[in-house]
């Protein structure tokens, strides 16, 4: 963990509502993982007063790549607001990210949010490792889709849009039980319900939910500090107490319960 | 050097004024390789309670204009756990430390302080009572003598920060050592989720009230520490001058890490 100024090297839109940011400092990228993320200073003392959590995907030792799309925080509204050239204040890695064990051959990623590098990080990963790889999106609509000719070939796509205007017409979870039935490893990015449903159908269709097999990311959307001093996050788990700034945000959903969950 | 309890016969002797406010460090030092906490002072620890409180359930945080409110409902695993899992913890840091206690039933806090003092290689070198809000002199009275009852250790008191005079009285009537000024008001205001959340709100606005507060209490014959709002070494030489002994930093922690040490060692 190291506190830092990156440096904003590039700003490109890769899609109408959709732009990739690259920050640059020493260090940056290295020992990051897929999960892990930065809190970033996004304004003043009196305009967005906490920092910003960022889910990074990790380009080089002293490179990251963020994803952004228009958001109404001003914090966020901030970033995106950002040039080649200016300077972020930034501290990471944070956190706990996803696994990627050896023994994964078929891994499956979840998302019914907006993409962002959690699941791009641990897609490229895999590619390399040359394990199989689904990552299956859901999404109200097409505009809302990540463009998704910049994944790596290699990648099969599972698109599902709730107005049926891209891919599959309506949830995500019509398409779960087949996938779930091929994977051996399965990271979520998304909201309680998917992880509720991937949960429930786990359970469903490998007859258990064991540990190391499932695992979503858990983000209250703001931490006030992000290094396990605050206790802002704390969430109930399994095994007690957890903090989803040190003890995740990645966890293995065999361990939590949801219910009562805002996510 | 400065002495934040003069009149006990052990002392609190800090190398800087500048301390890390309960809340801020945990019960140690997560900032790792982020801070060099040998700057500090001091460091305040978490709320540590006889039994374990879980705190409120989520969520427990929204950001408000130049500011935030959390609360986290005094969470924490109980004095036992606690000292399992961080007293060794403590030996090694290179500041002073000081354990927050929360106003709690006076039998609890007796046991509480008592396990804490005589804890085998107990390097604590004080201890914070934390007001509620709705204190009455009374109840402050009776909650300094539950802590001196068993510990020979020096105790501050952590008023709210808009305190009324009569509980800053009742402090040093029951000879609290010195006075901290102070917790910070509650605030309550809706999360992006639209659940209403009330807890403590931090600010760098409330560097006034603490200013404020310092200088109706600077007649009393006893350090006063100041905490809130306090961002810049400005701010620390604002209090200092208005009578401070010492300086608590609260949210510049989470705000700016750096800031926080870069402020210390300008002390």
């Amino acid at each position: 963990m190291i506190q830092t100024k990156a440096i904003v090297t590039k700003k490109e839109s890769i899609a109408p509502a959709w732009w990739q940011i690259t920050l640059s400092a020493p260090s940056l990228g290295v020992n990051l993982q897929p999960g892990q993320f930065f809190q970033v200073r996004c304004g003043s003392l009196f305009n967005s007063y906490l920092r910003r959590s960022i889910f990074p995907q990790r380009l080089a030792d002293d490179s990251i790549a963020l994803l952004l799309w228009p958001s109404p925080d001003p914090g966020l509204a901030w970033l995106l607001a950002r040039q080649e050239g200016d300077t972020l204040d930034i501290i990471g890695p944070l956190g706990r990210g996803f696994p990627l064990p050896d023994s994964t051959q078929n891994l499956l990623l979840v998302s019914d949010v907006p993409l962002s590098g959690v699941l791009l990080g641990q897609l490229h990963q895999a590619i390399e490792a040359n394990y199989a790889v689904t990552l299956a999106l859901e999404a109200h609509r097409a505009a809302g889709l990540y463009p998704t000719r910049h994944l790596p070939p290699a990648v099969e796509l599972q698109i599902t849009t709730r107005d049926g205007s891209h891919g599959h017409h309506g949830p995500i979870a019509a398409l779960l039980p087949e996938l779930l039935h091929w994977a051996d490893l399965v990271c979520a990015v998304g909201s309680s319900t998917l992880y509720h449903t991937l949960q429930q159908q786990s359970k469903t269709i490998r007859i258990t939910l064991q540990s190391g097999y499932l695992y979503g990311l858990i983000s209250p959307g703001l931490f006030a500090c992000g290094w396990g001093a605050c206790l802002g996050c704390t969430i109930e788990t399994e095994r007690g107490l957890k903090l989803p700034c040190l003890d995740g945000p990645v966890f293995d959903l065999s361990t939590l319960t949801l219910e009562g969950m805002s996510l | 050097m400065i002495e934040l309890a003069p009149q006990h016969k052990v002392g609190l002797s800090l190398t800087n004024p500048i301390m890390i406010a309960s809340g801020f460090a945990g019960y140690g030092n997560p900032y790792k390789s982020l801070l060099d906490m040998s700057a500090f002072g001091a460091v305040v620890t978490q709320s540590i309670t006889l039994r374990p409180r879980r705190g409120p359930a989520q969520p427990r945080l929204v950001e408000t204009s130049g500011g935030f409110i959390l609360n986290s409902g005094q969470q924490n695993p109980g004095v036992k756990k606690v000292l399992h899992g961080y007293g060794k913890q403590w030996a090694k840091l290179p500041t002073t430390v000081i354990a927050h206690l929360p106003a709690d039933d006076p039998a609890d806090l007796t046991r509480t302080a008592r396990a804490l003092f005589n804890a085998q290689g107990s390097v604590l070198a004080g201890f914070e009572l934390g007001l509620p809000p709705q204190a009455t002199p009374y109840e402050v009275e009776q909650w300094i003598r539950a802590i001196q009852q068993n510990s020979e250790l020096p105790v501050l008191v952590k008023l709210p920060l808009n305190a009324p005079l009569d509980l800053a009285e009742a402090a040093a009537y029951a000879y609290a050592d010195s006075l901290v000024l102070g917790s910070p008001p509650w605030g309550a205001a809706l999360s992006p989720q639209q659940t209403m959340i009330s807890g403590p709100l931090y600010s760098p606005a409330l560097l006034s009230i603490a200013t404020h507060s310092l200088q109706q209490l600077i007649h009393l014959d006893l350090p006063l520490i100041a905490a809130g709002g306090i961002h810049t070494e400005q701010d620390v030489n604002i209090l200092l001058s208005a009578g401070a002994t010492a300086i608590q930093l609260d949210s510049v922690l989470f705000v700016d890490p750096q800031a926080a040490e870069t402020v210390a060692q300008a002390f």
